[in-house]
């Protein structure tokens, strides 16, 4: 007895036998990535254009700008890359004076040996 | 012909079976609860928090294990539900684990550098793991870009980590894969994606992830459909997707460094790959390290991965390719047998050295 999902088994099984070569040649070709990235450029030129032209009305009615907010947040980035490298520096300091050098090591064993 | 008496009976078994389930589906099925090992949240970086997975009354001071995931996807994949949990395994052997969750990227993290995720917030939990466990040096575990972002760390910063063990996580950039064939054309302006969109969003990855096996996107369904009156299987199936469609935005500084760097220029495998202005050194990687692949995985091809351990000086290496697909490896049914099995082994056999 043949189920119907044994059937679409066998279809997905061809389907992919014939088509995975296909979408692959597809995928890979190079008229295909430059539409993609086309499409993207398109996209970006869209968004940079809409920041654009409302930045006059922002700045008008004194509304944080795209542009001031990206300022704002580059700041704010870097400090929190001050704070965690002050963190790091007083965290390593604290592991280097606790961890065993390896002369300390070799000492005690050899003391243990003896 | 008794054959095929047995199957209509149990075709129409599993009919109603597989209609109830579907209504149940179409009403919103109650999802199985994830990220339920418990733990506690040591540290917190901006977006990024530390989280301490310890066994139950362990007083002995353990060897912890430190897992990056990656950066695009939650750190819950580790840990999906009871029985289905690779951080819930190794607990249960006993051994502490500290997961680095990312978190959801604000605005002011699409400035954030791979210097930024690799010395800084990996470096945070690695030391961070160390105080708490008494440790000198961590077991460094990072799963696909994790892995990278690990691999890194251990070059620029050897002396913290006991072993590394990258999953998944790709090294030569310019392999057969679509995706590789993709980011390493160049046709894409990545600095100004980054510029205009400050993080990549979820959705422009996840097209792309869809793209590389569209078959297997309908083989999902029709699977599905075929397995819908096991329970068993719907949770397993519900749970993965949750995962797969909870993806977080790529910070774009990262993003463009990480294409430009690794995709378009395979700076790592060159041996010209810099973060801020330290070069890094694969040869610096001395620690016994496991490199893990998966046999089926077409997003990082094995002998993407591989390649790594030509490259370092570490005399304790070895690879192990496990059964499966990138994901599957992880959070499949073979796993506890397969991958979380012989990395506690593996582990075991490698303890940290103590602080004073």
């Amino acid at each position: 007895m043949t189920t119907i999902f044994d059937m679409q088994k066998q279809m997905m099984g061809e389907l992919e036998k014939n088509m995975t070569t296909w979408f692959d040649g597809i995928l890979r070709d190079p008229t295909w990535l430059k539409l993609m990235s086309s499409q993207v450029t398109a996209s970006l030129d869209f968004q940079e254009q809409v920041r654009k032209a409302m930045e006059p009305g922002f700045r008008a009615s004194g509304i944080l700008t795209e542009t001031s907010q990206s300022g704002l947040y580059e700041t704010l980035s870097n400090l929190q890359r001050r704070v965690m490298d002050l963190e790091a520096r007083l965290e390593e300091a604290e592991l280097k004076a606790q961890t065993p050098k390896k002369d300390d090591k070799s000492r005690r064993e050899n003391k243990e040996k003896a | 012909m008794l054959d095929n008496i047995t199957k209509a009976s149990e075709e129409a078994w599993k009919t109603p079976k597989r209609i109830s389930r579907l209504m149940e589906l179409a009403q919103g099925r109650s999802l199985p609860k994830l990220a339920q090992t418990p733990h506690k949240v040591v540290a917190v970086w901006g977006r990024s928090k530390l989280l301490e997975f310890k066994p139950e009354g362990s007083s002995e001071s353990q060897s912890p294990i430190v897992m990056i995931p990656s950066i695009i996807n939650r750190w819950y994949v580790l840990d999906l539900r009871p029985g289905q949990s690779y951080v819930e395994y190794l607990v249960e052997k006993g051994h502490t684990v500290y997961v680095l969750d990312w978190g959801t990227p604000a605005p002011q993290d699409g400035f954030m550098t791979l210097e930024d995720h690799v010395v800084r917030y990996v470096g945070a939990a690695v030391r961070r793991a160390c105080q708490l466990s008494g440790k000198a040096q961590v077991h460094l575990m990072g799963y696909c870009v994790g892995g990278t972002f690990a691999i890194l760390y251990a070059a620029l910063r050897p002396e913290r980590v006991a072993s590394l063990i990258p999953l998944t996580a790709p090294v030569n950039f310019h392999d057969e894969g679509l995706l590789s064939c993709w980011a390493s054309s160049g046709q894409l302006d990545v600095a100004r994606l980054a510029e205009v969109m400050g993080s990549l969003p979820p959705e422009f990855l996840q097209s792309s992830f869809s793209m590389l096996a569209p078959v297997a996107m309908m083989q999902k369904n029709q699977t599905l459909m075929e397995k819908m009156w096991d329970d068993s299987f719907v949770d397993r199936f519900l749970t993965l997707e949750t995962w797969l469609n909870d993806n977080v935005s790529f910070p774009g500084a990262t993003y463009a460094e990480y294409i430009h760097s690794l995709y378009e220029g395979n700076k790592l495998v060159q041996g010209t790959m810099t973060i801020g202005d330290e070069l890094v050194d694969l040869k610096k990687i001395a620690c016994p390290v496991l490199t893990v692949t998966a046999s089926a995985d077409h997003i990082v091809p094995p002998a993407s991965a591989t390649v790594l351990n030509t490259m370092i000086s570490s005399k304790d290496q070895h690879v192990m390719e496990m059964k499966g697909g990138h994901i599957g490896i992880t959070v499949g049914r073979a796993a506890k047998d397969g991958l979380w099995k012989a990395t506690d082994e593996w582990l075991k056999a490698r303890p940290c050295p103590n602080l004073m």
